[in-house]
């Protein structure tokens, strides 16, 4: 029996001093391939591991080895969240936002955190969240209800619970959190509820606000010139996808949403910056250092809130520190992150809205939603959104996640824009998807699919982001909301909608391997390592599932 | 016209032939009835073709005018109860 507890002891002290997360080590978690320290696993955003164990040759052998399930009866909102895996222990979010720590090998339960929202939450697109963070032994998490919390993660209990926004004026936090130096760093979702978005850093220990970066300026601030009147107040400029973090540069990546209203510009007339913008962020006062809007005075709801995917290429020739980015209206985009040069745009899927760029990389925008109903592609959804795309410092590609062939029908009443009122939708009128003859449910998983095969579906589509070539493409039957992760042996995961997770050959995007859900995918992949065995895991509609070679 | 009104044909690298309504489709396999209420499944790499066939109803592309096809749809539209 003293053996037993002394056992138990040992044990339970090994969890209890592996699990402290210091700023160095989530600085440097690219050179901990068996960690997920944070949402995309690194701060460059690739999504990408150096774990070698699963390899092109044996993916096949993939076997199950536990299940995950939503434990709240009737939840049918998308599992979204992006585990973290530190040291034998996984951390993830089951929708809304219940917290959960498992021994990573076995699937068991060490504790849960159950938050129930307000009643006053409002979300536009279901009550998903994107994930954790972690420092030290804290976990952070935002809520629906727009709440920034602090869990212990030795034992569940909360540590602190913080506002960030007012639910009842529409404000959420959907984000995973971002653990940048001293701070954690979220913003609000909300951009069709007229709010008013920001970046805000908060500190660690009790949850106090640092510093604040206004994603729609006040009056007289640096791109306050871009709106009219009182439109700033319910400009919207969400945040609801994790940035990136360069530390050499000591500058943090965020990419912002829409405007408000949506679908009718006509109240809010200029170009609304910062909104379906990039910025790059000083971490330590939040202060502005360089910004790109990829689409100005946007009408078609196309945030910008996709990862930032930091790589280090050649670009025409010489070593240069880029962005890459897949965005939600069509383009992909190669910025210097340094500065934010515009380098290159190009489409990745079929794109009517612009007729290519200024000099400066402003798009000449050739659309805007009329009375009878102006036909844009891409959708409204977009040709990709918040689910990572991934880049393989191996291959040199980089893989979006994408809708391709897909259109939305925009009408707005010209000169009246909606009116705002607290927590109600400001939106204006909401887009017809139509892609030919055909209709895609936007956003709820198709349960099944007898559809007219027009074209439109998902895809994982490769480019070289050296010469912006398209080297290869996987079509899905189906659209997809799955994100990507590659490894170094050139093995890429993902999924969709139809609820297959598969592995393909990073270098051709040949099928290797897949297994049925019966959920759609609606997250991105992970991978780590424990005890010298690899895992990849993905959720499938109301469960996650973890994989490993069979032994 | 939606796909529960087209005719749905696999036929098997074996060179069996069914026909009947498409259920359901995804990136790998397809789920349908036949003609006889018969429940089938495929994997599309077991299948040599795959597909809706033409409508057997003639076309009256060549027999009315545009205008003429929408009056018949607009009558027909008419029909529908409030």
């Amino acid at each position: 029996m003293i053996i037993r507890r002394a056992t138990l002891i040992i044990l339970l002290a090994a969890v209890v001093a592996s699990a402290q997360v210091s700023v160095d080590r989530v600085t440097k978690s690219a050179s901990e391939p068996g960690n997920w320290l944070t949402y995309s696993g690194n701060y460059n955003g690739n999504r990408y591991s150096t774990l070698t164990q699963i390899t092109p040759d044996n993916v096949k052998n993939l076997d199950l080895q536990w299940v995950l399930q939503v434990q709240q009866r009737g939840n049918s909102d998308k599992w979204e969240a992006s585990p973290l895996v530190v040291d034998g222990v996984l951390y993830t979010v089951r929708p809304p936002n219940d917290v959960v720590a498992v021994d990573a090998v076995t699937g068991r339960l060490f504790w849960s955190y159950n938050h129930n929202p307000a009643q006053a939450a409002r979300v536009c697109c279901g009550r998903v969240n994107r994930g954790l963070a972690i420092l030290g032994n804290t976990l952070f998490m935002g809520t629906i209800d727009g709440r920034l919390l602090a869990i212990n993660a030795r034992t569940g209990a909360l540590l602190w619970n913080v506002p960030v926004g007012a639910p009842e004026a529409g404000y959420s936090v959907t984000v995973a959190p971002l653990v940048v130096k001293d701070k954690v760093v979220v913003g609000p979702a909300g951009g069709e509820y007229g709010i008013r978005g920001f970046i805000a850093a908060y500190s660690p220990t009790d949850g106090k606000e640092l510093w604040r970066f206004n994603t729609v300026p006040s009056p007289g601030d640096p791109g306050s010139e871009t709106w009219k009147g009182d439109a700033w107040k319910t400009g919207g400029g969400p945040i609801w996808t994790t940035g990136s973090y360069d530390p050499d540069l000591n500058l943090m990546y965020w990419g912002i949403g829409n405007p408000g209203p949506d679908w009718n510009g006509d109240g809010r007339p200029g170009d609304n910056l910062y909104t379906d913008s990039v910025v790059a962020l000083d971490p330590d006062t939040g202060k502005l250092k360089w910004h790109y809007q990829f689409t100005p005075h946007d009408e078609f709801d196309f945030d910008a809130t996709q990862t930032p995917v930091l790589a280090d290429i050649a670009w025409q020739g010489s070593p240069r520190k880029v962005m890459l980015w897949a965005n939600r209206n069509g383009m992909w985009y190669v910025l210097d992150r340094a500065t934010g040069q515009f380098l290159s745009g190009k489409p990745f899927t079929r794109v009517n809205w612009l007729d290519g760029f200024e000099p400066n990389g402003r798009p000449k925008k050739v659309l805007e939603p009329t009375a009878e109903g102006t036909l844009v592609y891409p959708n409204n959804q977009g040709a990709t959104n918040w689910y990572p795309p991934s880049y393989s410092p191996r291959t040199g590609l980089f893989y979006i996640p994408s809708w391709t062939d897909t259109s939305s029908l925009y009408r707005k009443n010209p000169g009246n824009p909606p009116a705002y009122t607290e927590g109600g939708q400001f939106t204006g009128i909401f887009p017809t998807v139509t892609f030919g003859s055909d209709s895609v449910p936007a956003l709820a998983a198709a349960a099944t699919n007898n559809r007219f095969s027009a074209g439109t579906a998902g895809a994982v589509q490769a480019f070289d982001p050296k010469t912006g070539e398209r080297k290869w493409t996987f079509p899905m039957n189906d659209v997809t909301d799955a994100g990507v992760l590659t490894t170094s042996t050139n093995v890429l995961f993902s999924g969709g909608r139809e609820g297959y997770f598969y592995a393909l050959d990073a270098r051709d995007g040949k099928l290797l391997w897949k297994t049925q859900l019966g959920g759609q995918i609606a997250n991105g992949p992970i991978t780590y390592m424990v005890n010298g065995r690899q895992y990849v895991t993905v959720a499938g509609g109301n469960a996650m599932f973890v994989f490993a070679l069979k032994q | 016209m939606t796909g529960e009104y087209r005719i749905y044909q696999v036929i098997t690298k074996a060179n069996v032939t069914a026909r009947g309504t498409l259920l359901n489709q995804d990136t790998f396999s397809v789920q349908m009835r036949d003609n006889n209420d018969k429940l089938m499944s495929f994997w599309k790499q077991d299948l040599k073709e795959y597909g809706f066939l033409p409508s057997p109803m003639p076309s009256y592309r060549s027999v009315l005018t545009p205008q003429e096809i929408a009056d018949v749809v607009s009558y027909l539209v008419s029909l529908r109860s409030n």
